[in-house]
């Protein structure tokens, strides 16, 4: 049983997930299917609306759902010192399943955590799983009792980064599934880019969006955005997330002008680079390997880029040459080697060396020195006597 | 180190927000990201897990544009400044092309900060650097509250490299920009002396 009212569509699949949540909510899943035998206790922390509670009451749900019979108890931290100080021990201490929220609420009183250590200690010698949710990781808990602090921090101590992007995005499009109304795409990427990493004031800032809508019936657009959630996103202690993007705009220009003078300073300099950069985009753009020009680019040692460039060019001459000759021999294109990388001069340049040698065999007779150097003295020999015969004849 | 890729004409460079924890280093990166036209800037992130052991840190992608036919980026990273988040700060250290040393102003705090000079010396020094090699700019941060030191104070406890230094007060957005453009132009201008320095320089230096 549940001791405690939880909402039954806080579940894992309402949890949207995204790369800074999905290990607490892989850890919680397992928590739920297999309680104790992995990750015990699962300690959860994060900033405020993000998510921790939601986990915690998907663990109670889940492992209702699995184990309708288990006694599985969720509590908020204070409720919880409350029910053990009033006597209310065997409550928590026959739980399959304890679900402690709000831990930052502990306090700093040594008799409560005396006796929630007592507690822990219980349920985890007897293999029972416990979570637990806090907002800062336990060793930020500030003067924690160090059996405490060894408790919360001896299973799995996971946390829940504010969404990016993707996820809001993907929180926002939930949430209007959820509840069958429309805003247009470029509406929700607008509310979604906000500086807004809370879920809860993220959901606020789209039920605002929404209500204009309904109130002026008529579709909002993406540029009345910032104009209807200015409030939303001001927060008290970082005035200048909700300022105008004029401002904004203006100091991020003043720095990038100061930063590209830098720059140009930086890269104006040396004419041997500026030779090897040119050539290696030329000849990139030609579709030949230039990495032994980059070799010399990026090295420290001062190189006479012209000599450099000049070898190079004297092997893409070679590799052209020995390409359009191998094709004039009708010689198959070599499938290993490329046309476009002097490093593979040599190698082509025996390719081409054999593929003559092949071609010449056919004429092999010819090349015989020995018939060259017989054959024609007698042939010779024989035309002197013919004619010389035909002559008397 | 600053990655300056002449064929793809690209420049990134690296830059690491420094020092104790709360001194304000996420402050300066969110101040940053809100000052950044959405086109030029990436998500800014805070991340990540490794194993069971979670690490923290933010990362924050701006693209400054084309300048001088070179795109050029910058990458800015806060480390934890909690004293035992130390394997997550020397892994976030590693490749810096220059960093910012956010300190507490706040009298409270001076022990904080020179504990984590000194971890920033000693992580740099595991990485092969030697802290005079890459451009360090200090941030004197919470310039806005009660109870701290003067610059020159804090200055004489931790500047006794003579880096440039700025007061801000990065929750109000003063003194944010100029310490990201002091950091970006020391390591730009880093870049253009490596990039004239003759290879026998290099070796006459030491």
């Amino acid at each position: 049983m549940v001791a405690v009212t939880i909402d039954p569509g806080l579940t894992f699949k309402s949890f949207v997930l995204g790369a800074e949540n999905r290990l607490a909510w892989e850890a919680a899943r397992t928590a739920a299917e297999s309680p104790g035998s992995a990750y015990n206790p699962l300690f959860i922390y994060s900033a405020t609306g993000l998510g921790k509670t939601h986990l915690l009451v998907a663990v109670a749900n889940r492992a209702k759902e699995l184990h309708p019979d288990a006694r599985i108890v969720y509590s908020p931290v204070e409720e919880l010192v409350r029910g053990l100080e009033g006597g209310a021990e065997s409550k928590y201490r026959d739980a399959e399943v304890l679900l402690i929220d709000d831990l930052q609420f502990l306090g700093h009183h040594s008799a409560s955590h005396q006796t929630l250590f007592h507690l822990l200690d219980y349920l985890l010698m007897a293999g029972k799983q416990v979570a637990l949710a806090c907002d800062r990781p336990p060793l930020e808990m500030g003067e924690l009792d160090d059996r405490l602090l060894s408790r919360f921090s001896g299973g799995l101590v996971v946390d829940i980064g504010r969404p990016v992007l993707e996820t809001r995005k993907a929180i926002l499009e939930l949430r209007l599934a959820a509840i069958g109304a429309k805003l247009r795409p470029e509406v929700i990427d607008a509310i979604a880019h906000l500086a807004i990493e809370n879920v809860r004031q993220l959901k606020g800032a789209l039920n605002r969006v929404l209500a204009a809508q309904r109130t002026e019936d008529r579709d909002i657009q993406a540029d009345e955005v910032d104009r209807l959630l200015a409030d939303v996103v001001a927060d008290p202690e970082l005035p200048w997330l909700a300022e105008g993007e004029g401002k904004a705009k203006g100091e991020f220009k003043d720095f990038l002008s100061d930063v590209s003078s830098a720059v140009e300073d930086a890269l104006g300099a040396p004419e041997w680079r500026e030779l090897l950069a040119r050539a290696i985009l030329k000849w990139e753009a030609e579709g030949y390997a230039t990495k032994r020009l980059e070799e010399h680019l990026d090295g420290d040692e001062i190189v006479d880029a012209e000599q450099v460039v000049a070898a190079y060019e004297r092997d893409i001459a070679a590799l052209r040459a020995i390409e359009g000759e191998l094709k004039r021999l009708g010689a198959p294109k070599p499938s290993a080697i490329s046309f476009r990388d002097t490093e593979r001069v040599g190698e082509l340049r025996e390719l081409l060396e054999r593929v003559r040698r092949e071609q010449l065999a056919v004429d092999d007779y010819f090349l015989d020195s020995e018939k060259v150097v017989w054959d024609w003295p007698v042939i010779e020999e024989q035309l002197i006597e013919g004619w010389d015969d035909g002559d008397q004849g | 180190m600053s990655l300056v890729n002449y064929a793809t004409r690209e420049i990134t460079c690296k830059i690491v927000y420094y020092g104790p924890g709360r001194s304000g280093k996420t402050t300066n990166l969110q101040y940053i990201h809100s000052r950044v036209p959405w086109d030029r800037k990436g998500e800014m992130v805070s991340l990540a897990t490794e194993a069971d052991r979670t690490l923290f840190f933010d990362f924050l992608p701006i693209e400054l544009g084309k300048i001088s036919g070179f795109i050029t980026r910058f990458q800015l990273y806060t480390v934890p400044g909690q004293v035992y988040y130390n394997a997550t700060r020397k892994l976030v250290l590693q490749g810096a092309d220059g960093v910012v040393f956010v300190a507490d102003s706040q009298k409270s705090q001076l022990d904080s900060d020179i504990e984590s000079f000194r971890n920033l010396q000693q992580n740099l020094l595991e990485h092969g650097i030697d802290i005079r090699e890459i451009p360090v700019v200090i941030q004197y941060n919470k310039r806005d509250l009660p109870n701290v030191f003067s610059i020159d104070q804090l200055d004489e406890e931790l500047n006794f490299r003579n880096v440039p230094s700025y007061p801000a007060s990065a929750l109000l957005g003063e003194g944010v920009f100029d310490t990201l453009r002091s950091v970006a132009e020391g390591v730009l201008k880093r870049l253009a002396s490596k990039l004239e320095m003759p290879a026998d320089a290099e070796i006459s230096r030491g």
